[in-house]
């Protein structure tokens, strides 16, 4: 007659105690992951006391770009110069240099020509223009030119004036 | 009596699962999350230690050779940096330092601010008006405190008496071009070390004119417009290093720095 009531008073028992047990479980296995952090978070820390690379690394990095910034004033007015004295040289008539922009970087510089074109039409303006922006593209240090693609403007000699945006190494 | 024994059976049903409920929502679903946080940690940990230990393995440590030239290169630095009283002093040494280059320039302007175009030169001074809204540009483009690349290089100790400053400065010329163009190349090579920024040349006949704008670094001990904020890092357009580059795993070699240099131009009409 009592062993019934017995079995229905267990079964919460052992119900609780299972859940019981998975959170015992899953604890279990924090505490020894969080163990497992702790001991590779000492070992980084102890490489870095150890083996200084981070350190030195630095040092090292500071030195590069301690020599890029002693070197850089000469190297950038030299680069200014020698670009405008070879694109000087390369504009010959038709071509004849009215103005030039340079914008210095710490690797590179940017450059717009306005250049007047003298040519009986249009045409022939945009041939010796490709011609003009050929002999700029062969000068050594210029790895981008290109002519603005808006209409040149007619200059009061009759000459078409056009913009030369490119780039060129900070050598 | 059926009604009853449903009642009690769907009572104890939900009394389980609300009991379930609560061990999840209330333990297992925050542990199985912070276990989740402490496997991507782990996983991270053990991958930086393997990529230390491999880069250790690669790595030349510094000897006593390499240290002394660190440490020489430093004081290098910091000398090559002009040391003044106030931002007046410094004005004065980059005019000296200008002046020195002046060989075959009758017009040369030393412009401290943007629209400072006097005393009155003939054709300079106005073609300096029609562009002043240029010029303006360019000076505000050379303000310390919109961009300054050199920060990673002056970590400047703060117990230290002098303050890192850097201000733009314009020139504005007129001469033939090749002396124009030998004015620019020595334009550095001075004591106040001027770093060009921008330049504008028109040709005019036989002649040239042109202005730039250039900007210069220095130590100044009293108070001044133009200290650097050390603490401003945009990042855009300032002096990066890659830090995984394997130059840095090997000592420092003085051949692979850029080098310090300081060039003639060719002569005119010279091969490029």
């Amino acid at each position: 007659m009592n062993s019934p009531v017995r079995k229905r008073r267990r079964w919460p028992f052992f119900f609780l105690l299972a859940l019981a047990l998975v959170s015992l479980l899953l604890h279990a296995a924090k505490l020894r992951r969080q163990g497992d952090v702790q001991g590779l978070c000492d070992q980084e820390a102890m490489l870095a006391v150890t083996q200084p690379v981070e350190k030195s690394k630095a040092q090292r990095a500071r030195f590069y770009m301690s020599r890029f910034y002693l070197g850089y004033p000469a190297s950038a007015s030299y680069a200014a110069a020698d670009l405008v004295r070879r694109i000087a040289e390369i504009s010959q008539p038709p071509v004849r240099l009215l103005a030039i922009q340079i914008d210095l970087g710490l690797h590179d510089l940017g450059f717009e020509l306005t250049i007047e074109v003298a040519a009986a039409g249009p045409k022939a303006a945009r041939r010796k223009l490709a011609f003009f922006l050929e002999r700029l593209r062969d000068l050594s240090g210029v790895f981008q030119a290109k002519s603005s693609p808006a209409s040149p403007s007619v200059d009061v000699s009759g000459g078409r004036v056009f913009v030369i945006n490119g780039r060129a190494e900070l050598s | 009596m059926m009604t009853g024994k449903l009642a009690r059976f769907l009572l104890r049903f939900l009394a389980i699962l609300a009991v379930l409920a609560a061990f999840a929502v209330l333990d297992w679903y925050p542990t199985v999350k912070e276990l989740g946080r402490l496997r991507r940690e782990r996983s991270d940990l053990e991958f930086r230690i393997r990529d230390y230990s491999a880069m250790a393995g690669k790595f030349e440590f510094p000897d006593e050779q390499e240290n002394s030239l660190l440490a020489s290169d430093r004081g290098e630095l910091l000398r090559a940096l002009p040391r003044v009283e106030d931002d007046d002093a410094w004005l004065r040494l980059a005019h000296s330092d200008l002046q020195g280059w002046t060989k075959g320039i009758a017009n040369l302007m030393v412009l401290g601010e943007a629209d400072a175009f006097g005393p009155e030169r003939p054709g300079l001074t106005r073609w300096l008006r029609h562009q002043a809204q240029e010029i303006q540009q360019r000076f505000q483009a050379a303000d310390p405190w919109r961009r300054y690349p050199w920060q990673a290089v002056f970590p400047i100790d703060p117990e230290d008496k002098g303050h890192l400053a850097s201000r733009p400065l314009g020139v504005a010329l007129d001469a033939p071009l090749p002396e124009l163009l030998d004015f620019v190349n020595h334009f550095s090579w001075g004591d106040a070390r001027l770093e060009i920024v921008f330049l504008r040349l028109e040709p005019v006949g036989r002649s040239a004119r042109a202005w730039l704008v250039c900007r210069g670094s220095y130590q100044v001990s009293g108070p001044s417009p133009w200290l650097v904020k050390m603490d401003k890092g945009e990042g855009d357009g300032e002096l990066i290093i890659d830090p995984d580059s394997p130059l840095l795993l090997q000592k420092v070699d003085p051949l692979l720095a850029p080098r310090i240099e300081k060039k003639e131009l060719p002569p005119a009409g010279s091969p490029w």
